[in-house]
């Protein structure tokens, strides 16, 4: 049996491996970022996306809630989950302090029951989102400034480590395309990740405040229904729209009329793309559609 | 196991014990986590770089139909603009968001 003495050697030596051991895939993973999304776009060519001040209108504002709005059930999610035939209870992750746990979803009833923990570990879990072509597979943001990417089927291990933001990770979308996820965070950047490499595709930045040195954080992100369009919602009340392959900012929701009074806190897209809904601390929720010339090509 | 291990301590008392172990589990967790590294770094020495898979994403992005867009690839819905129209029928009026 090691003495308490000879354990603690193991475990410098092990800490110093595990640490030379990221240093390493560190500095591979750099060697592999080339480019990133929006200097192969410019360079392929691609023009940005133009909005004119009225392409895109509240168009209804959704009052009754007596306090700020702080999240929006992914519900057409659950729904469509349940159609299927191979699913007759399907697990719907759902978010906890340093776990997401299972809950059984019935058909047949209107309620959740807890079922396991299937994703464990020391952080604070902030938010998940469920991969719509395998919904066995969903990716969570934490406190520990990373994202983890969690099969279900695979107990309490993550697949994968995605790391690159400097402060805790307080959104999570998959991509549309279900290969990549974007992810919005405390250190006032949204980024892009390729699920399967793990590669940073995209950084979206904005500059500083003049007056003020500190970044708003991202609150929330959703994508267009294409993927071209990135909404983030920020700390100060501004929405971004960015130009999801330029990196442009490209409209501020925010500044528009008849936005909201407080800071937008959550963000979600109709199923068929057609809407975006907002939700703030003002106790609204309102809804965003294109209002102006569509040009078909 | 553990049993006979505060046995075979020698002179350790209840602390020494909860230390030891406190310790051989973050010692078998640093050794998993290592694996999974090197796992990593692995299949990393076989990954392309950013660059290869861009195109098809460009590709696969541009040619889906997108309403919130002002120039997008068809087939248009008419269900599109439903948003700037009164509710056909109030009873039945629902939304649903992902």
């Amino acid at each position: 049996m090691a003495s308490v003495a000879e354990l603690k050697e193991k475990h410098a030596a092990a800490t110093a491996s595990v640490n030379s051991l990221r240093e390493r895939l560190r500095q591979r993973r750099e060697t592999l970022l080339d480019t990133d999304v929006a200097r192969y776009s410019k360079a392929q060519g691609r023009p940005p996306v133009s909005f004119n001040s009225t392409d895109l209108v509240c168009c209804r504002t959704l009052q009754g809630h007596s306090g700020k709005v702080v999240d929006l059930l992914s519900l057409t999610s659950i729904l469509a989950q349940l159609s299927l035939p191979t699913f007759p209870l399907v697990s719907v992750p759902s978010c906890a302090i340093g776990s997401v746990r299972r809950y059984q979803f019935s058909a047949f009833q209107v309620s959740l029951e807890f079922r396991d923990t299937i994703a464990d570990f020391s952080e604070v879990i902030m938010c998940v989102s469920i991969n719509s072509s395998n919904t066995n597979m969903f990716v969570s943001g934490s406190c520990d400034a990373t994202v983890r990417l969690w099969d279900i089927r695979i107990a309490s291990r993550a697949v994968r480590t995605y790391h690159g933001h400097e402060s805790d990770v307080n959104s999570v979308k998959f991509f549309p395309d279900g290969h990549r996820f974007g992810t919005g965070s405390d250190d006032g950047t949204c980024r892009l990740f390729d699920m399967r490499t793990g590669h940073q595709l995209q950084v979206y930045s904005r500059e500083a405040n003049r007056s003020d040195n500190e970044l708003p954080t991202v609150t929330s992100i959703a994508f267009s229904i294409s993927g071209r369009l990135l909404f983030a919602g920020y700390s100060n009340g501004d929405c971004y729209v960015w130009d999801t392959l330029l990196a442009e900012m490209v409209l501020n929701l925010g500044n528009l009329q008849n936005s909201h009074d407080g800071r937008i806190s959550c963000l979600g897209m109709s199923s068929d793309g057609s809407a975006l809904c907002t939700g703030s601390w003002d106790k609204n929720l309102k809804i965003w559609a294109f209002s102006g010339h569509r040009k078909i090509v | 196991m553990q049993a006979g291990g505060g046995g075979a301590g020698g002179g350790g008392d209840a602390a020494d014990l909860r230390g030891r172990h406190r310790i051989q589990a973050e010692l078998k967790k640093l050794e998993q986590e290592a694996r999974f590294l090197e796992e990593e770094l692995e299949e990393l020495e076989k990954t392309d770089k950013v660059s290869s898979a861009l195109q098809e994403f460009l590709t696969a992005m541009e040619s889906k139909a997108d309403p919130l867009l002002p120039i997008t690839t068809g087939p248009v819905n008419q269900s599109w603009d439903r948003w700037f129209e009164g509710p056909q029928d109030l009873r039945r009026c629902k939304c649903w968001f992902l």
